[in-house]
């Protein structure tokens, strides 16, 4: 079995943009109202929780996950502004969840990474009605 | 090793109803698409008011067959629609709008869960083509709701 390098580099990408994503969402959801908010509650959770089993991956490859920065250049000044950046996060996580589905021979994490882009994408989907943006991009994870 | 023009599974699928050709997933993934664009073309005919909803989405399954017959392309802008050949599923005609989009709706996850499950058995190139597939179509049931 070839040591699966492109797994860990793949992995450690998808952890970088997970951290920034979870920062991101606190940034954006303070200019949001309910229900939308609570829709970025749930959002942040879920990348935790995504961002919490990449660090748990990368360390069963023997790599070290990297932390999240301290800040992250947002800013967010008004509602719509909040609603674009959060279909610019969900649909660059589907870009990075998608490499890693046609990155893996590995069945586990190929289904993690499925369940990463599926979510990603039916988030964006979410923002953008939200936003009154038109349907996604056909081939989510491509753009 | 003769090498195939389409990528095979690297095991056998384990589901499969019996009765049934097997097919290999590009085809089978295709076959789902042609499916879906002929729900789309029967509902669009019978709800014409739902038109400006549907035709974005309706699009997008044209790109999804260009990319299954293609898996390297990159998507192509315009999507040029092929028309589906093969007949239809009995699909009833919806009576109202809510129950055509509800139907729609079903099919689109039915499909993308079908598409996600051949995307785990999948070539790598192939496993990104029907990840994006799947996750289309679950994104779409968002659109449709």
């Amino acid at each position: 079995v070839i040591p699966a390098q492109d797994e860990v580099e793949l992995l450690a990408v998808l952890l970088a943009a997970a951290h920034a994503a979870v920062y991101g969402y606190g940034v954006l959801g303070a200019r949001l109202d309910e229900p939308a908010r609570r829709t970025a509650r749930s959002a942040v959770d879920a990348h935790r929780a995504r961002r919490d089993a990449l660090s748990a991956r990368l360390r069963e490859r023997g790599a070290d996950p990297a932390p999240g920065l301290a800040a992250y250049d947002v800013a967010v000044a008004d509602r719509p502004q909040a609603l674009a950046l959060a279909v610019r996060l969900e649909e660059g996580m589907a870009v990075r969840w998608r490499d890693l589905v046609g990155g893996t021979d590995d069945q586990a994490l190929r289904r993690q990474a499925l369940s990463g882009l599926q979510d990603a994408a039916v988030r964006a989907a979410t923002w953008r009605r939200l936003a009154g943006a038109g349907p996604a991009v056909a081939l989510p994870g491509t753009a | 090793v003769t090498p195939t023009r389409l990528p095979r599974p690297r095991r056998p699928p384990a589901r499969g109803r019996p009765g049934r050709p097997r097919r290999r997933p590009p085809e089978a993934a295709a076959a789902r698409e042609l499916a879906l664009l002929a729900r789309y073309d029967a509902v669009l005919a019978a709800r014409p008011g739902l038109s400006a909803r549907l035709r974005p989405l309706r699009g997008h399954h044209a790109e999804h067959l260009a990319a299954l017959r293609d898996p390297s392309a990159s998507p192509s802008p315009t999507g040029a629609a092929p028309s589906p050949s093969a007949a239809p599923p009995t699909v009833p005609l919806p009576a109202d709008d809510a129950a055509a989009l509800a139907a729609l709706t079903a099919a689109e996850r039915e499909t993308g869960q079908a598409h996600g499950r051949d995307c785990l058995a999948a070539s790598r190139p192939l496993a990104a083509v029907l990840g994006s597939l799947s996750a289309s179509e679950l994104s779409h049931a968002v659109a449709l709701a």
